[in-house]
């Protein structure tokens, strides 16, 4: 997939839709006449359900979590939280990744890896959860 | 295949454009199949021949998006759902059904195209702003980086930072909306993951969408330091046909 640039460089325009878009913004629209829908999209259901990690489940709490603990104050705004300098002489949560927080990693990568090569880009927390394996 | 359209059997309906609608030649549709057009009165139909059998697989799927972008590019088309297939050619109650949804919808999109924008945090950033503005945060943070196990203390740390974001979102989400460039019509989406700030989906008139993508790279770079924007289209308006 190639992506256009925009002028102001700040907008990501793919030129085309991905199969996560398409699974995501496009599966459930258009036009719909009851009687000529005959199609049941057969393995379709399985990525939908990798797509939709809803929000609120013990693996999405786990993974931000670990995204919090693995934060570095200075590097996002180079002023360190005072009260909590300790926290940079200790990354020990890098690296160590749960049990639950695999099997989400690995229903991602099921159709990720290979339609959506520029997704890394935008969207950071998924090829985070790669590279702590 | 090209050329066969006529036999008896069923098609894939990907769209109705209008009956003077140039529809683009050499398109690959779904299964692989040639993309061809079917005048029905005063519309056409677009079409490929594959048995339904055969269709459903993901390449499918991006073959379905990727045409109707081709087919709005060169005029105005009505998006049919994923996995339509009409009898071909088509009967008298085919004739009826997509002539009457064809007059139907046309008025809401005729001479607009749609775009799909998707804001997001950065998510480092966004994290480090509740670190800063949340002492819970921070305490549990501190906590359960400093030793091992906690799972309790994660959980409990990972949903007060989800319903942080979700706070944090519905009031930059309003900021986004509140500076959006003129639109037809907008959709919003529910938010499905907690770094999103915002999914919308606007129906921009044709002869606006310059200005309208304008007004959305002003939008990124305005806010660039804490939220990435993506914007697809223009595409076919897949989200102000339904009701159909």
């Amino acid at each position: 997939m190639t992506m256009v640039q925009s002028g102001s460089g700040y907008l990501d325009r793919p030129k085309s839709s991905s199969l996560a878009d398409v699974v995501a913004m496009i599966l459930d629209k258009g036009l719909v006449i009851d009687i000529y829908i005959r199609v049941s999209l057969v393995g379709i259901e399985l990525i939908t359900i990798d797509a939709r990690i809803v929000i609120a489940s013990v693996d999405t709490y786990l993974r931000f979590a670990e995204a919090t603990n693995r934060l570095d104050l200075s590097q996002v705004d180079g002023k360190p939280l005072p009260e909590y300098l300790g926290d940079f002489a200790n990354k020990g949560a890098k690296g160590k990744t749960s049990g639950a927080l695999e099997g989400v990693k690995d229903a991602f990568r099921g159709h990720h890896d290979d339609d959506d090569d520029d997704s890394r880009e935008a969207q950071p927390q998924r090829s985070r959860r790669s590279n702590s394996s | 295949m090209s050329g066969s359209g006529t036999a008896v059997g069923q098609a894939y309906l990907y769209g109705l454009m209008p009956a003077e609608a140039k529809v683009p030649s050499g398109l690959t549709g779904v299964s692989g199949a040639a993309v061809e057009a079917v005048p029905l009165g005063s519309l056409q139909l677009v079409v490929s021949t594959v048995e339904p059998e055969r269709f459903g697989v993901a390449k499918d799927l991006v073959a379905h998006s990727t045409v109707l972008d081709r087919l709005i590019e060169a005029d105005d088309v009505i998006p049919m759902a994923v996995g339509t297939f009409i009898p071909m050619p088509p009967d008298g109650v085919a004739v009826e059904r997509l002539s009457s949804a064809y007059e139907r919808v046309r008025p809401t999109v005729a001479g607009a195209v749609q775009y799909a924008l998707t804001v997001r945090y950065v998510e480092d950033v966004a994290l480090g702003e509740l670190v800063r503005e949340d002492r819970e945060i921070a305490r549990l943070r501190d906590l359960t980086s400093r030793n091992d196990g906690l799972r309790a203390e994660k959980m409990r740390l990972g949903e007060r930072v989800v319903a942080g974001l979700e706070r944090k979102a519905d009031a930059d989400a309003g900021r986004v909306m509140a500076a959006f460039p003129p639109v037809r019509d907008v959709r919003r989406r529910k938010r499905e993951q907690p770094e999103t700030v915002l999914e919308v989906m606007a129906l921009v008139d044709r002869d606006a969408a310059q200005s309208f993508e304008r007004g959305v790279e002003d939008l990124a770079a305005q806010h660039a330091a804490r939220m990435r924007f993506r914007l697809l289209g223009p595409q076919a308006p897949y989200d102000f046909v339904s009701g159909g």
